[in-house]
């Protein structure tokens, strides 16, 4: 069952562009990476989703509720951590997590401390003397301390460093495995490629693509070079499939399109000396994705 | 109402309250206690220059006719641009946090994240800020209550207390819900405090210019402070039902048409 369903989304503006047309499906217990370069319409799309914003055209529905009307109810259930996080500056972290618990009425002050433990924050401190990392880990903190069914990140790690990047990702895949749903946007592609399971990604507030990561590595292209034992043989065409982008005596390097057997098949029985094949080069295909729409 | 949003209003507006409060209290004190020692020489000498008589007409919002009395003097404290301007700056600060406020400095995406529906985060803290519109008005009456004994003048009593603190809230409250709607239709602070801002200076004007040109008499129908009269509650010691009323039912106004505005418009930082 989806836990975000939003259909044919608009919600523009005036002349400026914010989504247009979006349909997302994003089911139970996953973890799904919402890309977009900056201005894509990200932003926009999470904010429609919390019911800050109207749409001005198509539904959008979380929890099976729709998200305007009902955006109360709805964000019980949720955990939020907006991209430009800002906090009470005269709260500490203690009394920011306390709020939090008051707010949503229920306990939320163990849970809260184990979180800051993980990300070795200091509650104790007032926000206006945190820095910009630390403040994003209390958003944090107060954004997962109720253990919420679905939790969205807009852009989570921007201001984190590597190690606590490291250590939200094992919390996020973790929530994920115990059933939570995790909605992040991002425009890291490593970040996507290591945590999560569906991606869909948007370009100029349109969807460009929505689906698996598995079924994104593998239209994704690979690196491939082949080094072969004579020159007549490196003197061939290569198969239509593979984009040469260096040819050097011997040596081919390229980017194959599709997938890595056919490639295989075609270069059996051929006096090959050397093969490698890279793992599938996601970050060409975003950027494709990116810079034309998925359009070749 | 959400204990939450209580604390939270309650922590951002005590700092304003207990400053406003304590500034009303000691302007109204000091007046109440230097003002008797004069009340003689004032009445026989200052009020029967023209033009003297004519600017404390226009600080008063009403005519003072000729004869002077204990009534006059009462009222001046009052109605005094400073009182005033106390009282009123706290209402700005107070009524230009939602949503103006929230949304300059960007708090708004992490609380309205939280389970609470926009209605309940608005009468949460306009039930605050009625609270803390009366603790203001509260200690400027203590002040003056301190004062008057103190310098040996004449307290208001009962019912005049009463009647002048009835309308000065609900001038209080006209302004305050003004500046909400303001900041309601609005997404900087700074925008919504100098829209109100503007609109009470042209009411004090509009409101002392009226006892002298003809003009500015239609104008000041729409002007809140020609409803807050205290030397006619003093002189004539009658509830001011149509002022009252006039004020009462402009923040009423005022006060929906931001919740509505409030609870429909598309909030974020921008």
């Amino acid at each position: 069952m989806a836990i975000i369903e939003t259909s044919q989304l608009t919600r523009t503006y005036g002349r400026h562009r914010g989504v247009e047309g979006l349909s997302l499906n994003v089911p139970r217990g996953s973890v799904y990476g919402f890309l977009g370069p900056n201005g894509a319409g990200k932003t926009t799309a999470i904010r429609v989703l919390l019911g800050f914003l109207k749409p001005n055209n198509g539904s959008a529905v979380v929890l099976g509720r729709d998200c305007w009307r009902d955006g109360q109810v709805i964000k019980q259930d949720v955990g939020y951590l907006p991209g430009d996080l800002r906090l009470y500056p005269w709260m500490t972290g203690e009394a920011a997590l306390k709020w939090v618990g008051q707010v949503r009425r229920c306990d939320v002050m163990q849970h809260g401390r184990d979180l800051s433990q993980v990300f070795g924050l200091d509650l104790s401190r007032l926000v206006r003397e945190m820095s910009r990392g630390t403040r994003q880990k209390l958003g944090l903190v107060m954004a997962m301390a109720h253990k919420p069914k679905l939790l969205i990140l807009d852009e989570p790690t921007t201001s984190l460093d590597p190690i606590m990047q490291q250590r939200l990702h094992r919390r996020l895949r973790n929530m994920a495995d115990n059933g939570h749903t995790v909605f992040f946007s991002s425009h890291s592609l490593s970040e996507v490629d290591r945590l999560c399971d569906r991606v869909a990604i948007v370009r100029e507030g349109k969807l460009v693509t929505e689906q698996p990561l598995v079924s994104l590595r593998a239209e994704a292209g690979h690196r491939v070079t082949v080094r072969w034992k004579d020159d007549a043989a490196a003197e061939k065409e290569p198969p239509p499939f593979l984009k040469l982008s260096q040819r050097e005596g011997r040596m081919w390097a390229g980017e194959l399109d599709g997938p890595v057997d056919r490639f295989v098949s075609w270069l059996s029985g051929q006096p090959i000396e050397d093969l490698t094949v890279g793992p599938p080069d996601l970050e060409a295909l975003f950027h494709h994705y990116y810079e034309n729409g998925g359009e070749a | 109402m959400n204990r939450g949003l209580i604390a939270k209003s309650i922590r951002e507006l005590w700092p304003a309250t207990l400053l406003c409060g304590m500034l009303a209290a000691a302007f109204e004190g000091l007046i109440a206690f230097i003002l008797p020692r004069y009340e003689q020489e004032m009445s026989l000498q200052i009020l029967d220059m023209e033009f003297v008589r004519r600017i404390i007409e226009g600080m008063l919002g009403s005519r003072i006719a000729d004869q002077i009395g204990p009534e006059i003097i009462g009222s001046i404290p009052w109605a005094h641009p400073i009182m005033l301007s106390l009282v009123l700056a706290h209402a700005v600060i107070c009524c230009t946090r939602l949503p103006a406020g929230e949304v300059d400095r960007g708090t708004i995406d992490v609380t309205l994240g939280l389970p609470i529906s926009r209605w309940q985060w608005m009468f949460t803290d306009s039930v605050v800020w009625v609270v803390s519109a009366m603790i203001v008005i509260a200690m400027a009456l203590s002040g003056h209550l301190l004062g008057a004994s103190a310098g040996g003048g004449r307290p208001l009593g009962l019912q005049q207390g009463a009647l002048i603190i009835a309308n000065l809230s609900g001038l209080y409250m006209a302004v305050g819900s003004g500046a909400w709607l303001l900041s309601s239709l609005s997404d900087r602070r700074g925008k919504a405090i100098t829209a109100t801002f503007v609109l009470i200076v042209v009411s004090f004007l509009v409101s002392y210019l009226e006892q002298f040109w003809e003009p500015a008499r239609f104008a000041a129908w729409f002007s809140a402070l020609s409803y807050y009269r205290p030397i006619m509650i003093l002189r004539d010691g009658r509830w001011p039902v149509r002022d009252l009323c006039m004020l009462y039912g402009a923040a009423a106004v005022l006060w929906s048409c931001a919740a509505v505005v409030f609870t429909r418009r598309d909030l974020c930082t921008t």
